[in-house]
């Protein structure tokens, strides 16, 4: 049922935020998270979203995957304006285009098989339980956790845990896969493996993907890096050695944003 | 400070706090309502009785309407020992006013009486004006028929019809419980004038001199004889408990089943709030609150809860009772003085309270669980998801196997000892609650065998909810199970009931084509005078024949007996279907000849008479002595019946008034132009009513249908209530799902798709629940027709309730479903972001 | 002598499918009058220290001592006791009651101890005042931003004149002009009253507010900040 990606050329345009304003009502006043954030994402990259906690990398990813709706500007999802799709268009884009990971996104049922909860996310493609369940054996194999699909989701480690996770995500072959935080794990060499895979499951099926994360590890790579801090961002094309700003492109060690810079590279 | 922190909870909490307090109230109410139904015509008898009798504890009482001798009572009264003594006389009347007919108890009073005590006789000062003659009725009897003081009404009794000055409309500062009951009083002279009952007395209340009771007992029973009874002044109250005992059975199984229902639907409602209050009780611990100060604060808010939700119940169920028990009912009174007064002792409702209050603080025991020494303390830091627990494996199997083994437990008792029905009903009852969780279990299992190979989505879903078995599902198709259960097996039982009624009914009037009686609500019981009627009826033309038939009830033992004398020419002179033993060719013939008699199987049992046994009966005239020709059922009387001729009935009960005239046409003529003529010839004599077979057969029935009418209210009440509980409960339940709904649409499913998956699974909790109820329930039907047609000798013939069955299983499922389907749209709207709102 | 002092403190738990270590043979000696700010990476265990400081847990093996009392044995209510009167415990997924205002939000722990709430009030407003919000005290939680809920939960516990401060990300909400201006609170309270306080935290701001700077990192506990952390933080 490997639908790919090949419709989309390389190089094509696929998310382009134009302009967006978002802002959450905090109490009594407005919390404005991006104010007037452009940038664009174009199909096959690898971008990486970077800035520290509670600096808008979620909304951001959540603009992206049209689950929320910007305030000013326009969020295009491959030419599609976000704003006039119907709730019911965006919710399909969630089935067909977009796959969004959040590590709080974890509610299996009791005694629930790794297997049958990934099965579960192509259950809404119209799939009968037999396909889906052959469809996540390959995303569990893809993403490294073949051994444990028999076992109870909810006995999972944080590790597995995200994998699996990873998995629901792959398994419908999105066109954008948009991962939050995919490093919040204890261990070092845990979270490389876990990068590693995501980053050969993506180009596998082809899927752009866009990896937010309050550490530049998780990040190395990446074609390109959208910095969020104070209510900017910054997009910087990182090469080896360079410096990625922070937005308002402040020297490194000063004041401004949440926090300071950081080299690409650095483990 | 307990009132502040349980206030500062409700201003955020407030709609999961409402709906807890209505599955409590509704469960209340239930419980109460049940109760307060069957408590209130005994109890409303015995305030009746005990506030005209006062201190009398003996009394001398004819054993039928007849009455006995007043010479009789007159020295009875003389006799050493006698404190004091007041006779009285009553018998059922019709009375008419401006505005209405009305069946009222006349009741004959003397002056001692007011020497007794009563309640009702102490105030008489408006009564002394009876004095003068006329009658004086209780508010409600005059409201009812628009009489007014100094205006006359007609009173139609023994066949007569008379013109009475209403002397005195009594309120209840003046006769206590008795304003609200079907009486109308006057003066013992006055009352035996009006009934044509002249020198005789229904009853003799004494109060004897203090030690002398039993002596005096002895003495009396010396000088009355076998026909007139001699014992406590309780008897008639006994003698309805034992009458209202089968339909107080049925009300007692439905408080038991409100009971429990409204105890799952405060549960229900309670594991819904069971995580926000679990993250409270860890809140409070971190603040350094200790155990005791926690468990405080828990059991102060959930008593509140309690006591505030149980006293709308109590209410509300006042309402209830209002609404559908209030009339006096027609099928008892005419054979016992039942008053209008609702009886609401503080027992029943400090037990209604009681069970609402217990529910109450054991459904919230669950965050107090985590007081335990071996739980962690910073509840805040795990994911507690309260209601989305399940049931393990081994639940499920253990409850499994203990409802098989209810299933047999109930089995072997009920048919060893029938009189434990009522318990294997309840048993049968807690057996279908504990097969839920297995036949979910199971369901999920081969749905979803079924369904791997399908397509769609909704079916998936559905299954992945109830493989879990989360107790909040349980709860809920444990509240449908057991509103259909109650249903079916009542309603299954009760229909057998009315089916069997008809019949007897039905062959009973088929004697003859039109029927002459006072008309009034009984058992064809009340006699009168028939003048010239019969001479009347003869000469209209196409008559064949008239034919006189008697009947009475007769006190024997704890039973007050029906008693049906034929004419040895009726053509039939039993109810073939109603024969449990014997033959009908030979019973027949042996009744038309005399000295037989056909005995109900309640009466044949309690005396071990089998058919050719002999035994006796004590009539006005002493023992009289008959042979069993056959064994019936109670033929819709529960005390039981006799059947003999008429012959025997003139010779032991001294009377050859009829309590019914049959007529015979001939052939040509149909019943409803037979009667037509015959009611032109009695026109001038409203006191008696002319009636088709058909116009006999709709009264009897209505009236013996009567006390099985609240039943199916109940029955109903009961559905919809439980239907509108769980719904609300699972909208609520799907309401707070939100945010792993919206988790579930991050994985692809779009609104469409999860309403229809929210339906489908609501659909299989509710289907679970009918079904299970529904089986389980025509078990039950099959138990308690058993125990009808055993213990109680009903006719109650068995059929598959197949109708009942679809209409409990529409009605709850409907409903609900009804209700679900808004607020399952509204939630299946939720946007996808809610899954990372805390 | 009222100092906070882990003594070769082991808790280790089953996590999901794994045995965790989160804290495994650590020592540390907060004395009156410091403030010593807690770095490491998401999940190292840094608020099951926490917890073992506050009693709310008890380690393995080791030691958790606080004013010569054994916190790790507590009894049930002495360890309430202990949490009520002496620890004020500013938690990272603080809950506030919904359906009271802030200033009744922030009296809970005196109300608890017996106090009125007339008394409790009274006592509770200048720590609201202290935090920065005097003029919101009757505004209800969900008209405060996340800022501001999260001063009332450290003016919360603050309100019973704790004699240890223990702070879970107590900035983590808050921009950086309030990050500093509660740093220097909970710095002046340690300083003030001579109590000892551990400060968890992420905000780079914190150590230079903090008296001492520590980092745990699986389950060990170092000197400073780490290479990585450093490489971080700068």
């Amino acid at each position: 049922m490997s639908k790919g990606n090949s419709g989309t050329e390389r190089g094509t345009e696929l998310l382009r935020f134009e302009e967006v304003r978002s802002a959450h009502p905090d109490g009594h006043r407005q919390l404005v998270v991006l104010q007037g954030a452009s940038f664009t994402i174009d199909a096959g990259m690898f971008v990486g979203v970077y800035g520290a906690r509670r600096s808008g990398k979620s909304t951001l990813l959540r603009l992206a995957a049209g689950i929320e709706l910007p305030q000013r500007g326009t969020v295009w999802i491959d030419g599609r304006d976000t704003a006039a799709m119907s709730g019911l268009q965006r919710e399909r884009l969630l089935r067909s285009e977009i796959g969004l990971v959040c590590v709080d996104d974890w509610h299996p049922k009791p005694r629930e098989s790794v297997l049958d909860y990934v099965a579960l996310a192509l259950g809404s493609e119209g799939a009968t339980l037999r396909q889906a369940r052959r469809g996540a054996r390959r995303a569990l194999q893809r993403i490294g956790l073949a051994e444990s699909i028999d076992e109870p989701a909810s006995s999972l480690s944080l590790g597995e845990r995200l994998r699996t996770m990873l998995a629901r995500a792959l398994v419908r072959e999105p066109r954008l896969l948009l991962v939050d935080e995919p490093a919040a794990i204890p261990r070092i060499s845990d979270r490389e493996d876990l990068l590693v895979s995501l980053r050969r499951a993506a180009a596998e099926i082809g899927a752009t993907l866009v990896v937010a994360s309050e550490e530049m590890g998780p990040l190395h790579g990446a074609d390109l890096v959208i910095s969020v801090g104070g209510g900017e961002i910054n997009t910087t094309v990182p090469r080896r050695g360079t410096v990625v700003p922070f937005p308002g492109g402040r020297s490194p060690g000063g004041h401004g944003g949440r926090a300071p810079e950081s080299e690409v590279g650095l483990p | 400070m307990l009132f502040r922190l349980y206030g500062w909870r409700l201003r955020r909490h407030t709609g999961q706090e409402l709906l807890a307090a209505t599955g409590i109230a509704v469960g209340v109410a239930l419980i109460f309502g049940v109760l307060l139904a069957s408590t209130s015509i005994v109890g409303s008898a015995e305030s009746l009785a005990g506030s005209i009798s006062g201190r009398a504890r003996l009394e001398i009482a004819a054993r039928t309407e007849q009455g006995f001798p007043e010479s009789l009572s007159e020295a009875a009264a003389k006799l050493p020992g006698v404190q004091v003594a007041a006779a009285l006389l009553h018998q059922n009347v019709e009375l008419e006013g401006p505005q209405g007919r009305m069946e009222v108890r006349m009741v004959g009073v003397t002056p001692s009486l007011v020497q007794l005590g009563g309640m009702a006789t102490q105030n008489l000062g408006a009564g002394a004006s009876l004095v003068a003659g006329g009658v004086g009725l209780p508010a409600s009897v005059a409201e009812s028929i628009g009489a007014r003081p100094n205006h006359s009404v007609t009173v139609l009794a023994d066949g007569r019809a008379r013109r009475v000055l209403v002397r005195a409309v009594l309120g209840s500062a003046t006769i206590g419980a008795v304003a609200d009951s079907p009486v109308a009083v006057a003066l013992l002279p006055v009352a035996q004038e009006i009934l044509g009952r002249r020198h005789s007395v229904s009853q003799l209340l004494i109060a004897a001199k203090p030690g002398s009771g039993p002596a005096l007992e002895r003495r009396l029973r010396g000088l009355v004889g076998p026909g007139v009874y001699v014992g406590s002044s309780s008897k008639e109250v006994a003698l309805l408990r034992a009458t209202a005992h089968p339909s107080e059975q049925a009300t007692t199984m439905f408080a038991a089943l409100g009971g429990m229902v409204g105890f799952l639907l405060t549960f229900s409602a309670m594991l819904l709030t069971a995580p926000e209050r679990r993250r409270y009780v860890a809140d409070l611990r971190m603040q350094g609150y200790d155990w005791r100060q926690v468990l405080l604060v828990l059991g102060f808010e959930a008593a509140l809860l309690g006591i505030v939700a149980s006293v709308i119940g109590v209410g509300l169920g006042l309402l209830i009772s209002r609404l559908f028990f209030q009339d006096v009912p027609v099928y008892l009174a005419f054979a016992f003085p039942i008053g209008g007064e609702e009886v609401i002792k503080a027992g029943t409702v400090l037990m209604a309270m009681g069970a609402g209050l217990v529910a109450t603080l054991l459904a919230s025991a669950q965050p107090a669980l985590d007081l335990l020494p071996g739980r962690p303390r910073d509840g805040a830091s795990r994911r507690i998801a309260g209601s989305e627990q399940g049931l393990s494996r081994r639940t499920e199997v253990y409850l499994g196997t203990f409802a098989g083994a209810l299933l047999i437990v109930v089995t072997v008792i009920v048919f060893l000892s029938p009189r434990l029905t009522l318990l294997g009903g309840v048993l049968l009852a807690v057996a279908t609650f504990a097969l839920i969780p297995p036949v979910f279990a199971l369901t999920a299992h081969l749905v979803g065998k079924v369904g791997e190979n399908l397509p769609g989505s909704a079916h998936v879903l559905a299954v992945r909810e109830l493989r879990a078995t989360p107790m909040r599902s349980v709860a809920l198709a444990g509240v449908a199970a057991l509103a259909v259960y109650g249903s079916v097996a009542i309603g299954g039982a009760r229909a057998d009931l009315m089916r069997g009624l008809d019949k007897a009914t039905v062959e009973f009037f088929a004697s003859a084509p039109v029927w002459v009686t006072t008309g009034m609500n009984d058992l064809t019981t009340t006699s009168f005078q028939p003048g010239s009627a019969v001479a009347k009826i003869e000469a209209v033309k196409g008559v064949s024949a008239v034919r006189v038939y008697q009947g009475g009830l007769l006190d024997v033992g704890n039973r007050r007996l029906w008693i049906r004398a034929r004419p040895p020419q009726d053509s039939v002179v039993l109810q073939a279907s109603q024969i449990v033993e014997g033959s009908y060719a030979t019973a027949s013939a042996q009744i038309r000849r005399g000295g037989y008699a056909a005995i109900s199987q309640g009466f044949a049992g309690e005396r071990r008479l089998r058919v050719g046994d002999a035994f006796s009966l004590p009539t006005p005239s002493g023992w009289a002595r008959f042979h069993v020709a056959a064994i019936t059922t109670n033929v819709g009387w529960p005390p039981g019946a006799i059947t003999i001729n008429t012959s025997d009935y003139r010779r032991y009960w001294r009377s050859s008034e009829p309590a019914a005239l049959e007529v015979s046409f001939k052939p040509g003529i149909s019943a409803q132009q037979g009667a037509s003529a015959v009611r032109n010839a009695l026109a001038g004599m409203p006191a008696l009513h002319v009636q088709s077979v058909a116009q006999r057969d709709a009264q009897f029935e209505s009236n013996a249908r009567q006390g099985l009418r609240s039943l199916s209210q109940i029955s109903t009440l009961l559905l919809i209530a439980a239907a509108l509980a769980v719904a609300a409960a699972l909208s609520a339940s799907i309401w707070q799902r939100r945010p792993r709904l919206a988790s579930l649409k991050l994985q692809g499913f779009d609104r469409r798709q999860l309403w229809r998956a929210l339906l489908t699974e609501s659909a299989f909790v509710l289907g679970i629940g009918c079904v299970v109820g529904a089986v389980l329930g025509e078990y039950g039907h099959v138990l308690a027709g058993r125990e009808l047609r055993l213990r109680t000798g009903f006719p109650a013939p068995f059929a598959p309730g197949g109708l009942q069955v679809l209409i409990a299983l529409v009605l709850v499922a409907g409903i609900a479903m009804l209700v679900i389907a808004v607020p399952g749209v509204l939630a299946a709207k939720v946007p996808p972001r809610a899954s990372f709102q805390e | 002598m009222s100092a906070l002092h882990l003594d070769q403190v082991v808790k280790h738990y089953r996590g999901a499918g794994e045995t965790v270590k989160a804290v495994d043979g650590v020592s540390l000696l907060v004395e009156e009058g410091d403030l010593v700010a807690l770095y490491g990476p998401s999940g190292s265990g840094k608020t099951t220290l926490l917890m073992l400081a506050a009693g709310l847990m008890a380690p393995d093996s080791g030691n958790v001592v606080f004013d010569d009392r054994q916190v790790g044995e507590m009894s049930e209510r002495e360890g309430a006791k202990y949490r009520m009167r002496d620890v004020g415990f500013v938690f990272q997924s603080f809950h506030l009651m919904a359906g009271a205002t802030a200033l009744d939000n922030a009296t809970i722990k005196l109300i608890g101890d017996g106090r009125t709430l007339a008394e409790a009030r009274k006592l509770a407003e200048p720590w609201l005042q202290r935090v920065g919000l005097g003029e919101r005290v009757r505004h209800m939680p969900d008209q405060l931003s996340m800022g501001e809920r999260q001063r009332v939960a450290i003016a919360r516990a603050l309100v019973n004149e704790p004699r240890l401060l223990l702070a879970d990300e107590p900035t983590g909400s808050l921009d950086s002009k309030r990050s500093k201006e509660i740093l220097a609170v909970l710095r002046d309270i340690c300083h003030e009253r001579r109590i000892p306080g551990l400060l968890v935290t992420h905000d780079p701001e914190a150590r230079k507010f903090a008296d001492r700077v520590h980092t745990l990192r699986d389950g060990h506990l170092h000197e400073g900040l780490d290479a990585e952390l450093m490489a971080t933080l700068s």
